[in-house]
């Protein structure tokens, strides 16, 4: 093995992508007939709304970065290009959970 | 990396396709609500883009693929599925094109 490797086994990841995965297809169903084809609106200010969403936000945020993260396991061979992407995956990551925090957790105000 | 052409590696390629897609889809609907909430007009673009019909039945086609076989990939790590996991593809497939049909009277 030329690439340098974890201790870990990577398991856990494994393991919680299909969790993340089950639980992202149960909530996208509600997320959708709640908020795009909800025959009366829902009052996503409230706070069963704000939570729902922002942990929506969180397991989609780990469910598409450890995508990405398997998908430069497997195809990004050299070192130094892991390491950046693996920056630019945390970037995203918290980037994107500040916008979805300021955008849901004020929402209705 | 190289595949073998087989329904296996094709149904793992096009998953990672259409996941990466729909990832980039839905960090943009992030982006775009929260330019909506503080009004911010240079991101009503996005929300235009991902609104647009043939941007809504391409996601609506690659969210059902990805879940569907997301789904025939439990049941291979998790159950018997190994033994027949080309079929229940074709199975998943059949699924996907009634969710996909349904779908497209919805939008």
């Amino acid at each position: 093995m030329a690439l340098p490797t974890s201790h870990h086994s990577g398991a856990f990841h494994w393991l919680f992508q299909r969790i993340t995965g089950i639980l992202i297809a149960v909530v996208l169903v509600i997320h959708m007939g709640a908020v795009h084809f909800g025959a009366s609106p829902v009052d996503l200010g409230s706070p069963f709304w704000k939570f729902f969403h922002v942990g929506f936000v969180i397991m989609l945020l780990y469910h598409i970065l450890n995508g990405f993260w398997l998908m430069v396991e497997d195809y990004v061979h050299c070192n130094g290009l892991r390491v950046v992407l693996f920056g630019v995956a945390w970037i995203v990551g918290i980037s994107f959970l500040i916008l979805g925090f300021v955008t849901l957790v004020p929402f209705g105000t | 990396m190289r595949y073998k052409w087989q329904t296996g590696a094709l149904a793992w390629l096009i998953h990672r396709i259409t996941g990466a897609a729909v990832g980039i889809y839905l960090l943009l609907h992030i982006l775009a609500q929260f330019g909506m909430k503080y009004d911010q007009k240079g991101l009503a673009s996005i929300s235009d883009f991902l609104t647009h019909y043939a941007v809504v039945v391409v996601l609506l086609a690659f969210l059902i693929y990805h879940t569907l076989n997301g789904i025939r990939e439990l049941i291979i790590d998790f159950g018997s599925g190994a033994l027949y996991h080309k079929k229940l593809f074709w199975v998943m497939m059949v699924i996907g094109l009634v969710f996909f049909v349904a779908g497209l009277k919805a939008i």
